[in-house]
């Protein structure tokens, strides 16, 4: 085999053949284009082997593409019965095609969504095909969704006893509330027919948003069946009778337990829970031994949240001790804590000798990093911790402590970040002997890139962020533009540059202060944006502005408009008739949502 | 001419410590032999069903169907690959990630590092990455190839014919006559798209 760059030759080693045809293969194998024509008997394949490989393909390949290459594969999509809609990110065209063609008998799995890149989703699926001929549906997943919609889904729910995973997030209504003010209304259907369609239902599987003062209607349709639960948040007290009540519940996901230290539980039970995760934990872990003490099972423990330095160093002493004592099965300690330092210099060196014992890297060989963000916080976290859902902000300027070998564990943890961010012209700072020694990406896997310009870019700009990442992976860009950026335009030729790496970025998040918006060029920033970005997200108010973009763009898929930070309702409700009223004036057709916050417009491009 | 290869040489430094002592022979349809260990059968239900049926002793179970060049990556594959963990059933009760769906598309990126510098041995011009498609890593590196792909652009990368003229059904007429019309919804803000034969293209 020879290697020349990223172009690889694979070899023939037919004698008849004289010809290599050269495929072009990224860095990860994960896209080979062909540029000349194979052969291989791909439909040849047995039924059960074409099978396999749909299993890893979306509805819209099988269904819109290779049930036209030919009679055979026409055949097998017609005969395969494990489709997976994903009606997530898809274009409205796409939509209304897989739903004319897939027969709804077989499909296992539908994800419907009303979110920005689909705006009436939901409400445009159940025009094109009747729900309740989804007669082996297995999972259904619904995002943001109106009360009637609701009304349709959970009667589909309460019916079919096909569905064993049942994940229902609704979409928060409020304009300026807290997301846990009780204050806030959430959209969504009267919870009495979710708790009954739960009730009746044969969920093993129920996945929610909802927050503590909407948890306990849930609570009484809690069966036996359910084994995995996720919900919002919760008090202790609701903690304790979900467990009381779901004596076969395996896995529980909450962003935080409510703990109210002054008062004390009076509750006991031993529950054979095995995986517990918190996302968003605020309490200490010492707050939490009491009800932690309730799941003496565990096999996996996950703690993602914040707390003060002090506070942390405090309860790291004795954390070993509580880990020991009481759970035994304990095999997966994850942990990602955020700690506020109030006083300099913090003692990370105290912290991280807690975690030197041999429990920690020999019995359990559990490690981590201690990262400074200087002045007033630090990073603590397991190396194993998954991060792919998690953005990492890329910090230069402190020396992290680990309690092994710090160039695996932080090779381990670049490795699972999924989402950087980082200010491409604090770059200077970086070591650059440290770029790209092995020709590897210092961050392989970042599928979402979040870039802020402060400054103006320096020259060796692209380089360095193609040191860091391997653009070709990224799905999503989010450039934000601060209010002191002194040329827009030359960012913007940064940004096309990098679009000639990033050939799979299909989403583009573009925010700006509103004192940039006279100097703002829109006609060349759409000039960059190439047709294989098929949703915009963008922070915009001038209606001209707003056709522009949209008459440039004819690709996209969705766009959603922002509103910045002090424009008035009224002002935002003219904008967004304006838009609708100029888009049927084009006899375009679309769906659209607006409220306070933004308006989703999602088109019919191709 | 038969050779006979010693398949323990090809196999990965931490994939050996749990097999068992009790090995088998088998035998290529162009005569070639391989010994392997009980973790190499387990992975294959075909050689599993055979050694359980057929006691030969040190006689090469034979593979009618399996060449030589085939083969012998497959067993190294295996070898590497008998100490990985078991995937979960689909129904698996003890399934500890809450946010995983056991029924969501599967991922196909997930192709570790010597999983792909295996595949990247076998051409699709040459029939071998059809052969081996079996193992896990070919179902997904062939579908990493057709995602988004037109139904064009697929049948100019595997050199796929048309059926023939008029009866196909990818002939140009039959997909647009498959198209169908512009849908309607009754909601005036908001009307179906244009009529698009195959969208991927």
């Amino acid at each position: 085999m020879q290697a020349v760059g990223k172009k690889i030759l694979l070899q023939n080693r037919s004698v008849a053949r004289k010809v290599n045809k050269p495929l072009l293969i990224n860095k990860h194998n994960q896209q080979l284009v062909a540029t000349e024509p194979i052969s291989g008997d791909l439909v040849g394949l047995p039924i059960d082997v074409l099978y396999r490989i749909f299993d890893y393909l979306d509805a819209q390949t099988i269904l819109l593409s290779l049930q036209y290459v030919c009679r055979r594969l026409r055949d097998v999509s017609e005969k395969y019965d494990r489709y997976a809609l994903d009606f997530e990110n898809i274009s409205m065209v796409q939509m209304w095609h897989v739903c004319r063609l897939v027969r709804p008998e077989s499909v296992l799995s539908l994800n419907l969504s009303d979110g920005p890149s689909t705006p009436q989703g939901i409400e445009f699926f159940l025009s094109l095909i009747n729900i309740r001929k989804f007669t082996r549906l297995r999972s259904l997943s619904v995002h943001q969704s109106a009360d009637d919609i609701f009304h349709t889904i959970l009667k589909y729910v309460h019916g079919c006893r096909s569905v064993e995973s049942f994940s229902i997030h609704f979409r928060r209504a409020s304009l300026f509330g807290r997301p846990d003010s009780p204050d806030d209304d959430y959209h969504g259907p009267s919870l009495t027919l979710l708790a009954s369609a739960i009730a009746k239902s044969n969920l093993k599987t129920f996945k929610t948003n909802l927050p503590k003062y909407q948890i306990d209607c849930l609570l009484w349709p809690m069966n036996l069946t359910l084994q995995h639960l996720t919900i919002g948040n919760c008090t202790q007290k609701q903690y304790y009778m979900i467990l009381q009540r779901s004596p076969r519940l395996r896995t529980l996901t909450l962003n935080f337990i409510f703990i109210n230290r002054k008062k004390t539980l009076l509750f006991h039970i031993s529950h054979p829970l095995s995986s517990l995760a918190l996302l968003e934990q605020k309490s200490s872990i010492t707050a939490l031994k009491q009800i932690l003490s309730w799941t003496p099972s565990l096999v996996t423990l996950k703690i993602i949240g914040t707390q003060s330095f002090d506070t942390f160093l405090l309860e790291s002493t004795q954390l070993e001790t509580f880990l020991h004592n009481n759970f035994n099965l304990l095999s997966r300690f994850h942990i990602f804590i955020r700690c506020s330092i109030d006083e300099q210099p913090f003692a990370v060196d105290a912290l991280m000798a807690s975690f030197q014992t041999p429990f920690w890297t020999e019995d359990k060989r559990w490690f981590f990093t201690c990262e400074p963000r200087l002045p007033d916080n630090c990073l603590f976290y397991s190396a194993s911790m998954r991060t792919m859902a998690h953005p990492y902000t890329l910090y230069i300027g402190g020396n992290s402590r680990s309690n092994f070998d710090e160039i695996n564990s932080n090779a381990e943890m670049m490795n699972t970040v999924g989402k950087l961010h980082f200010e491409p012209t604090k770059m200077q700072y970086f070591n650059s002997r440290e770029k790209n020694i092995t020709g590897q990406s210092f961050y392989p896997n970042v599928t979402i890139l979040h870039l802020k310009f402060h400054d103006n870019w320096p020259s060796d700009g692209i380089e360095f962020v193609s040191s860091l990442i391997d653009m070709s992976r990224v799905t999503a860009l989010e450039l934000y533009y601060d209010r002191k950026l002194d040329s827009i335009s030359d960012s913007i030729v940064h940004v096309g540059k990098l679009f000639k790496q990033a050939v799979n970025v299909s989403a583009l998040v573009v925010f700006r202060y509103k004192c940039l918006y006279d100097r703002f060029k829109w006609e060349k920033l759409c000039s960059v944006i190439p047709h294989h970005v098929k949703h915009l997200s963008i922070s915009a108010s001038d209606p001209e502005d707003m056709k522009t973009i949209l008459d440039h763009l004819k690709h996209l898929w969705s766009i959603r408009f922002q509103w910045p930070t002090g424009i008035i309702s009224e002002d935002k409700g003219t904008c967004s008739r304006e838009i609708i009223n100029d888009l049927k004036m084009k006899k375009q057709n679309f769906k659209y949502l607006h409220d306070d916050f933004e308006l989703q417009i999602w088109l019919s491009n191709a | 001419m038969a050779t006979t290869t010693d398949s323990s040489n090809t196999s990965a430094t931490t994939t050996t410590e749990n097999a068992t002592s009790k090995t088998i022979k088998i035998q290529s349809n162009d005569g070639e032999t391989h010994e392997i260990d009980q973790g190499v059968v387990e992975q294959s239900s075909t050689i599993k069903t055979l050694s359980d049926l057929m006691d030969l002793g040190d006689v090469p179970i034979p593979l009618p169907n399996v060449k030589g060049s085939i083969l012998t990556p497959i067993v190294e594959f295996c070898n590497y690959h008998k100490n990985d963990p078991k995937p979960e059933p689909l129904d698996d009760d003890d399934d500890d990630d809450p946010n995983k769906d056991i029924y969501e598309p599967k991922r196909s990126d997930d192709i570790c590092e010597w999983d792909q510098n295996f595949i990247k041995r076998f051409t699709v011009q040459e029939g071998t990455l059809f052969d081996i498609i079996m193992a896990t890593v070919g179902c997904k590196t062939i579908a990493n190839m057709v995602r988004g792909k037109a139904s064009s652009e697929v049948r100019e990368m595997f050199n796929i014919s048309y059926d023939p003229p008029g009866e196909g059904l990818n002939a140009p007429n039959a997909i647009e006559s498959q198209a169908g019309t512009v849908p309607t919804t009754q909601d005036t803000s908001a009307t179906g798209p244009s009529p698009q034969p195959d969208p991927m293209n």
